[in-house]
């Protein structure tokens, strides 16, 4: 008993030590509220820019920045993008960062599939770690070409579910999205940490529930939005596709009763787009106020994954408010849509 | 102004016979001209209500546009757009307004609008799609308003130019025509009239 | 009989420097990643990151100290060594224990006390000082230890 207590005070995921550290510094320039209220409070982009240019380790980073849209985006996704290949460069972090950078992976895939489709090739880059001549040499059929392991089968499948359905563009989404979620479902299954599973499990989940939500007000059709399904155990197929057909007055208690009442908005429920992104919104800040407990683990990869969840966040929050500034929207709009931040 | 004809009997009668012509096509364009321009006042008032309301649908589009950039990256914004299985069919026939062919358009969608997935996309903008439909279709019944009143205008002002032609042309000639030769006969009838009691006189 | 008691008390001695210097090595490495973790992203710590890296460094020098006080106590180190029995060595080998577990888990434990201060002083440069105290109370329990060591040293009559 003894050696054992030893043992685990001895192996207690130190191996993040190092990580930690660095998250620990870089922490320093997570948004938090206030620095929010300030960018909100500027006039237009110019001045914002300039209150983003004072947050530790945003210095810099967009100096040389277009005032467009376009490149803003650039910038942040540059930016966040350079950070998790800076993590994923430690073999620790590699399966935390391989959470976030599926993400981008699996939107390249589409793109790059769409392109395909539409004979068009793709003209910017965006941060994926797939090769795009290696992604269209395998759409073009060439034997020799492999990617790595979901990827091949997802882009299999997903052609022909496209075929198969009437050449509906949704369904190669759909698809690839399944993938995607079933990636992740098996990401949480591998992680050894309980929070970061449940975490995970909780990101799946809420995929869900706001995919179907969105079906709903598109009128989408179970056999479509079944493509979507991967089996987790938070929302069953049985009350996914249910969800789909229930009647407006019963959907609350459908979540409900999966345990999901809180991402709710106050407002009544009502098959309305602006509705479903406030759910979105609700989602994204129960999962950063899951992910604070994070904040406080001295060890281990919490704070790590913490970290880097909360600069997408942050990324979030400022494309809505450099991008809101640009198109002049008023502060009252904007402070509608930022998240939650990962330190109040 | 008189018109260049000889004035006989024969002449007068041909000249009536217009006048009478003249007279009932005046009154059959005035009256359709009258259905013209309540038809052209209709359509006026329904191209002003779809305008204001186009204006009012194309601001909510736009704003919801920009609420849905706000939460989508430069990749997802061209992943959503870059392909699409989505045709509009245009179907264009003629009705009848008051005997002016106009046309009529009926926009046909195949296939859903929504080209994009749902898991890493913003629900924003299924809202942005959603107005810019609507807007289209709003869009076309407007280009069918516009083209009616472009083709009734046209039709409105042939019709008054016939019927000022008749009223202030064609009309007044006739008559002045026609009263001409009753004054050109009666002069000879007088004029037969005095020779004769001319003739008489000399005789006795 | 001579050899035999010394084997046990060489083995004490042994423990001591080795144990809680394992502990010390632990420590500060643990520590010393974080604080690489945190220069990588912030040079100017330096100074703080490397009086907290320091820290847990104490154990391994509290280990060092009881093993040649038994050397010394022994006569190893010039004069005349002491003949030892297997009771006295056995004797000596408990007494130095104390420092030897102590110095092992508080090493470790030290280093990582450390490593969240660094964390700590990262975040909040101005905490400085509250930060090193927090590793520091870490070190009361092995100065307690070096304590009983020495003591329970001392009380061995050779």
């Amino acid at each position: 008993m003894k050696l054992q207590t030893i043992q685990s005070a001895l192996k207690e995921d130190t191996g993040f030590a190092y990580l930690v550290g660095r998250v620990r510094a870089l922490e320093s320039g997570i948004l938090t509220q206030k620095i929010l209220e300030n960018i909100l409070k500027t006039e237009d982009l110019e001045q914002a820019l300039r209150v983003v240019a004072e947050i530790p380790y945003w210095g810099t980073v967009f100096q040389g920045t277009f005032h467009s849209p376009q490149s803003i985006d650039e910038t942040l996704m540059g930016h966040y993008w350079s950070i998790l290949e800076d993590f994923d460069r430690y073999r620790i972090a590699t399966p935390l960062t391989r959470f976030f950078i599926l993400n981008f992976d699996f939107n390249f895939l589409k793109l790059a599939m769409k392109c395909h489709l539409a004979k068009k090739t793709v003209e910017k880059s965006y941060p994926t770690t797939l090769d795009t001549k290696r992604v269209f040499r395998f759409f073009a059929g060439e034997g020799r070409e492999f990617l790595p392991e979901p990827f091949e089968d997802a882009i299999r499948e997903a052609f022909s579910a496209f075929e198969s359905h009437a050449y509906n563009v949704q369904v190669l989404e759909f698809v690839l999205d399944r993938f995607y979620l079933q990636e992740v479902y098996r990401l949480a299954l591998k992680y050894e940490s309980q929070v970061l599973k449940n975490w995970l499990l909780a990101y799946v989940a809420f995929a869900y529930l706001k995919a179907v939500l969105r079906a709903r007000c598109q009128g989408g059709k179970p056999e479509m939005v079944r493509l979507m399904y991967t089996p987790n155990p938070l929302v069953s197929q049985e009350s996914f596709v249910s969800l789909l057909g229930a009647s407006p007055e019963k959907v609350p208690e459908m979540i409900a009763d999966l345990g999901f009442s809180f991402i709710l908005p106050a407002e009544s429920f009502h098959d309305d787009p602006y509705y479903v992104a406030e759910v979105e919104k609700q989602m994204d800040n129960y999962l950063i106020r899951f992910a604070r407990s994070f904040r406080s683990q001295t060890f281990g990869p919490e704070p790590v994954f913490g970290f880097l969840w909360a600069k997408g966040i942050d990324v979030k929050n400022l494309r809505i408010l450099l991008e809101g500034k640009y198109f002049g929207l008023s502060q009252e709009a904007l402070r509608d849509k930022i998240r939650e931040c990962y330190y109040e | 102004m008189r018109l260049n004809v000889n004035p006989n009997r024969m002449e007068l009668m041909k000249l009536k016979n217009r006048l009478n012509v003249a007279r009932r096509g005046h009154k059959l364009l005035k009256d359709k001209l009258d259905a013209l321009i309540q038809d052209f006042v209709r359509v006026v008032r329904e191209n002003a209500n779809l305008r204001r309301q186009i204006e009012k649908e194309v601001v909510r589009a736009f704003e919801a546009q920009n609420k849905a950039s706000l939460m989508l990256s430069e990749e997802d914004k061209e992943l959503i757009t870059v392909f699409s299985r989505q045709r509009l069919v245009l179907e264009v026939s003629t009705r009848r307004i008051t005997g002016v062919r106009v046309p009529h358009f009926e926009v046909k969608v195949e296939g859903s609008p929504y080209n994009y997935g749902l898991v890493s996309t913003p629900a924003e903008i299924d809202a942005a799609f959603g107005s810019f439909f609507q807007v289209l279709t709003l869009l076309v019944k407007l280009a069918e308003v516009e083209k009616t009143i472009e083709l009734l205008a046209v039709e409105i002002e042939k019709t008054r130019r016939r019927v000022n032609a008749l009223e202030y042309v064609l009309i007044p000639s006739l008559e002045e025509t026609i009263k001409y030769i009753n004054l050109k006969l009666d002069e000879l009838a007088r004029s037969a009239v005095v020779s004769i009691m001319r003739i008489k006189g000399s005789l006795k | 009989m001579l050899v035999d008691g010394l084997v046990f008390a060489l083995l004490g001695s042994a423990l001591a420097i080795g144990l809680a210097g394992i502990g010390s090595a632990l420590g500060v490495g643990i520590a010393g990643e974080a604080g690489a973790g945190v220069m990588t992203e912030d040079p100017g710590k330096f100074g703080q990151v490397l009086l907290l890296q320091a820290l847990p460094g104490t154990q391994g020098i509290y280990g060092l100290l009881a093993g040649f006080w038994v050397l010394i106590k022994l006569g190893l180190f010039g004069g005349t060594p002491v003949a030892v029995t297997v009771a006295q060595g056995m004797q000596i080998m408990f007494a130095c224990l104390p420092i030897a577990i102590v110095g092992l888990l508080s090493g470790i434990s030290q280093g990582k006390t450390a490593a969240a201060s660094i964390g700590l002083i990262a975040r909040r440069p101005e905490e400085t000082g509250k930060a090193i105290i927090l590793p520091a109370m870490v070190e009361t329990y092995a100065v307690l230890s070096l304590l009983a060591t020495i003591l329970l040293l001392n009380s061995i009559k050779l």
